[in-house]
């Protein structure tokens, strides 16, 4: 089943075209890395799917029913949910606020009570820190946080810009080793963007290049790592590297 | 690019104040001539209003910050042209807390116009150096502080300022020419110090603060220069109004008046001159014509009589439809001057050079 | 002398409610939504208006305020309510995404359409209000004689913050409002109703106008189109000064200014007494030099990374 279905779809900003005819379709289930240098148009594309922005052209369907006109509040109904750059959590908040709002549209309690007990579970240094306010947390703790209030809309799939973003090595490690369990748990669909394409390589994902606004090269991460040009492509030097 | 056409330049950077300036010049021809004195004291009116907003804009327009403060500014100018005009018989019995010198004092219009635009600027160099080290809301809010300081000042220091009520006898009989001679002047310079190098730094620190600071610039001396100039275009404001009417209070400079003269501001376009002439005229003509309705009129052979309040209500709501319509103001950001190809045409003959492009910035808005 | 301070201490609890009510009022909303609502003065005189039949220049004949007061509360909160919703509905949700000035200065265009719509009904001159005159008797303490509106509007603020404080912590439609506060787009992404979040701050603030107003007339005996210019001003003052966006701020330093008040009316010579306010304002900008980010903000979305 199609989880997420992009057609021809370009984003602008006024005359600026960020993104440009990318057309993409990932099914139930599926790990698909969306990688390319700043300004690739990688954050504009999630944007475009969170219903943040409208796109200039195209259609944008999610889990069947096109999200043309909707905002972003309508498209986690439908079963998306976006983990923005930076991750937004809210700081003054408790952490348990946060994890509340993520179920905001949520009227089952006992599912919620669950929910709750399980992100605890899969992310228990959050644990202690259920009762201090958000914007003291580490880095780390402040990513895993924005994951879990993900988890809480109960979406079947999430989006996640950046997540390595301003992290340690180890703890990238750590948050793709978490993301990877709950993807099996949950049977989540997962679209992650990352500067790097090694990630995508390393849990042999599908690959989405992006540069320019356009879509350079994609499919299976470890087939195109096998091609010479793939760091061109990223670099954007295809003709010169051979 | 234009370095080697003077002429271009020259006219590309001061086509703006002097479009501007001409326009104004032919609506007063144009009133003079044909209108009634009725009218032509309307224009009048409005001119002061033009020499207000532009004096704003200097501040406001460039800096991005929202200045509460600058009708205190009209209210020292206007005081000071009291002491300096009204005749000293009339001062000894209506302000007997003056000074001797001052009592006797009896200055022309012109140096009395300077003198109390300067006092105006001095209030405003001496707050600034305090509000000016401030910026964004907390400026926005230490600006109507000041207000409200030089309100309550004013308004009970009745030996000096008579006091909340009017006070009376400021020699009138304003012309329009001279009114029109200080509204291009405001022009002039607001035009000039937006194009200056410390007009351009002041934008900068307005788009990105952190980014200017890092090219060197300081915000607070730039932000300090254009609020004591356009203190003094405010200033010279308050003493027109004081000559235009007569009577002044301190009321009439507070709160109602400083969002009106905002208001003025923000519907032309918060950070263009032009857009600041543009909403002057703009909602001055709206006033007059809205306030000629209010009082009783005939329809049908019945008499109507329409309340008070009518006109600026439709005014208000008006007003909420401009922004609404166009939140960026009647003209946005941009400014009036040449078309590109006629400032292109003009160093033609005077330079061989390649097929030009012309500045690619300047539009012509109306 | 220790009578006169409690005394005092009263005058400025009391007058400092009045503030407090109304900048909690403007910090409702400009925390959604970042818009400084200047109609809120406006809201609390078309409040008081409400309560009067248009009978013309200074004429008072009563309409809402011929029921009784059970009735009579929650009517006008109820017409403090709609008219605040009415404003957001028809204009300001038009002006999603424009400058903050923009905003600003539709909402001074709203509150001088409401003024002078009230004087077009009402005309300009102060009309007489004669609401509970039960409340101006005043009540023994000890040896202390309060009037009793003052212990009321001591009381009824008090009740309006842990009234709201309980909203905003404990019902999850005020978490996702104070979420909204610090990341609009964020609580949309997450599914939280922008449109209603800002309906529903625009309903409160509106209630906190209607109930300064019931506060504010049995004090002056008078409706006046103009009652709530003062109020606002020091209201906007306050909530800057407390930090913008912080509810606790706004509250605690237009309790401050109220103190601050009353202390310099018994503090300073006879001569500089008529320029109380001239002083109270030069204090707002020292704090402002001291403290450009509010005197209260407690900022705790420091990046840690």
């Amino acid at each position: 089943m199609t989880m997420l279905s992009l057609d021809d779809v370009s984003v602008s900003y006024g005359p600026l075209t960020a993104v440009r005819n990318v057309s993409l379709d990932i099914g139930r289930g599926e790990i698909v890395f969306l990688a390319g240098p700043n300004g690739a148009g990688k954050s504009t594309l999630m944007r475009a799917i969170a219903g943040v922005l409208a796109p200039s052209q195209g259609k944008i369907t999610v889990a069947g029913k096109s999200t043309a006109g909707m905002r972003s509040e309508a498209v986690v109904r439908l079963g998306f949910t976006l983990v923005p750059e930076g991750r937004e959590i809210f700081g003054s908040l408790s952490v348990a606020e946060n994890l509340s709002i993520g179920a905001y549209l949520r009227r089952d309690r006992a599912g919620i009570e669950e929910d709750m007990d399980f992100v605890l579970s899969e992310l228990p240094a959050l644990k202690p820190r259920l009762r201090d306010a958000a914007g003291l947390l580490s880095g780390g703790q402040q990513q895993m946080l924005a994951i879990g209030r993900a988890l809480m809309t109960r979406a079947p799939m999430i989006a996640i810009d950046e997540p390595s973003l301003g992290l340690a090595p180890k703890l990238i490690d750590q948050v793709y080793d978490i993301l990877l369990a709950l993807r099996e748990k949950r049977d989540l669909t997962l679209l992650i963007a990352e500067q790097s394409f090694m990630r995508a390589v390393e849990v042999d994902a599908r690959l989405v290049m992006l540069r320019s606004g356009h879509v350079v090269r994609a499919g299976r991460a470890r087939d195109l790592a096998a091609e010479r040009s793939l760091e061109g492509s990223f670099f954007g030097f295809e003709g010169a590297a051979a | 690019m234009s370095a080697n056409r003077p002429l271009q330049r020259l006219a590309a950077r001061h086509a703006t104040s002097v479009i501007l300036s001409l326009a104004l010049l032919a609506t007063v021809l144009l009133l003079t001539g044909l209108a009634s004195p009725l009218v032509v004291r309307v224009g009048i009116g409005t001119l002061i209003s033009v020499v207000l907003v532009v004096g704003l804009f200097i501040f406001v327009g460039n800096s991005g910050i929202l200045s509460f403060g600058h009708l205190g500014f009209a209210t020292v100018s206007a005081y000071a042209t009291a002491w300096l005009t009204m005749r000293p018989a009339m001062k000894k019995m209506l302000l007997p807390g003056l000074p001797e010198f001052i009592l006797s004092a009896q200055w022309p219009s012109f140096l009395a116009t300077l003198a109390s635009g300067l006092l105006a600027g001095l209030v405003a160099l001496a707050s600034g150096v305090f509000i000016m080290r401030l910026s964004g809301v907390a400026a926005s809010i230490a600006t109507l502080a000041l207000l409200a300081i030089v309100n309550t000042v004013y308004a009970n220091s009745d030996a000096v300022t008579g006091g909340v009520g009017s006070l009376a006898g400021i020699p009138t009989g304003l012309g329009i020419w001279t009114v029109l001679g200080w509204a291009v002047f405001a022009i002039v310079v607001a035009h000039i110090h937006a194009t200056s190098a410390a007009g351009l730094a002041l934008k900068s620190c307005r788009e990105d603060p952190i980014a200017a600071e890092a090219c060197g610039i300081r915000g607070f001396r730039v932000r300090l220069l254009a609020y004591v100039l356009s203190g003094f275009v405010c200033g010279i404001a308050g003493n027109l109004q004081a000559r235009y009417l007569g009577v002044i209070s301190p009321d009439s400079f507070y709160f109602g008046a400083t969002l009106l003269a905002l208001a003025m501001l923000i519907v032309g376009g918060m950070f263009s001159l032009t857009g600041a002439v543009a909403g002057v005229v703009a909602i001055s003509v709206a006033m007059e014509v809205l306030i000629r309705l209010e009082g009783s009129i005939e329809l049908f052979g019945f008499t109507v009589s329409i309340p008070a309040g009518t006109a600026n209500f439709l005014i208000a709501a008006a007003m909420c439809v401009a922004l609404v319509k166009r939140p960026q103001g009647l003209v946005g950001d941009r400014e009036i001057t040449l078309p590109a190809s006629l400032l292109g045409k003009l160093d033609r003959h005077a330079s061989n050079s390649k097929n030009n492009v012309g500045t690619t910035t300047v539009e012509n808005t109306l | 002398m220790m009578l006169n301070l409690a005394q005092n201490l009263i005058d400025a609890l009391s007058l400092g409610s009045i503030y407090a009510l109304t900048a909690l009022g403007i910090g409702m909303i400009f925390s959604v939504m970042r818009l400084v609502n200047f109609a809120q003065g406006n809201y609390i005189a078309f409040c008081a208006f409400a309560l009067l039949v248009p009978a013309g220049e200074g004429i008072s004949r009563p309409f809402i305020g011929l029921l009784p007061g059970w009735a009579l509360v929650p009517v006008v909160i109820a017409l403090g309510m709609l008219l605040a919703m009415a404003s957001e509905i028809l204009l300001f949700r038009h002006l999603r995404g424009a400058q903050p000035a923009t905003m600003m200065i539709a909402s001074f265009g709203l509150g001088s359409a409401l003024q002078n719509l009230l004087l077009m009904l009402f005309g300009s001159r102060p009309i007489a209000i004669n609401l509970w005159p039960a409340l101006t008797q005043p009540v023994m303490i000890g040896s202390l004689m309060v009037p009793r509106l003052q212990l009321v509007i001591l009381a009824v603020t008090a009740l309006a913050l842990v009234a709201l404080t309980l909203f905003l912590r404990r019902t999850r439609f005020g978490t996702a409002m104070r979420a909204s506060s610090e990341n609009f787009l964020m609580a949309r992404m997450l599914g939280v109703p922008a449109d209603r979040v800002i309906l529903v701050a625009f309903g409160i603030s509106g209630a906190l106008a209607a109930t300064a107003s019931l506060l504010t007339l049995p004090q002056t005996g008078i409706a006046d189109i103009r009652m709530g210019d003062g109020i606002l001003l020091v209201a906007f003052v306050a909530t800057v000064v407390g930090g913008l966006g912080s509810l606790t701020g706004a509250v605690l330093s237009a309790y401050l200014i109220g103190l601050v008040s009353v202390f310099l009316q018994i503090a300073l010579p006879l001569a500089a007494r008529p320029y109380r306010d001239a002083f109270v304002y030069a204090a707002v900008i020292a704090v402002l030099m001291l403290k450009p980010d509010g005197l209260f903000s407690a900022d705790r979305r420091s990046q840690r990374i």
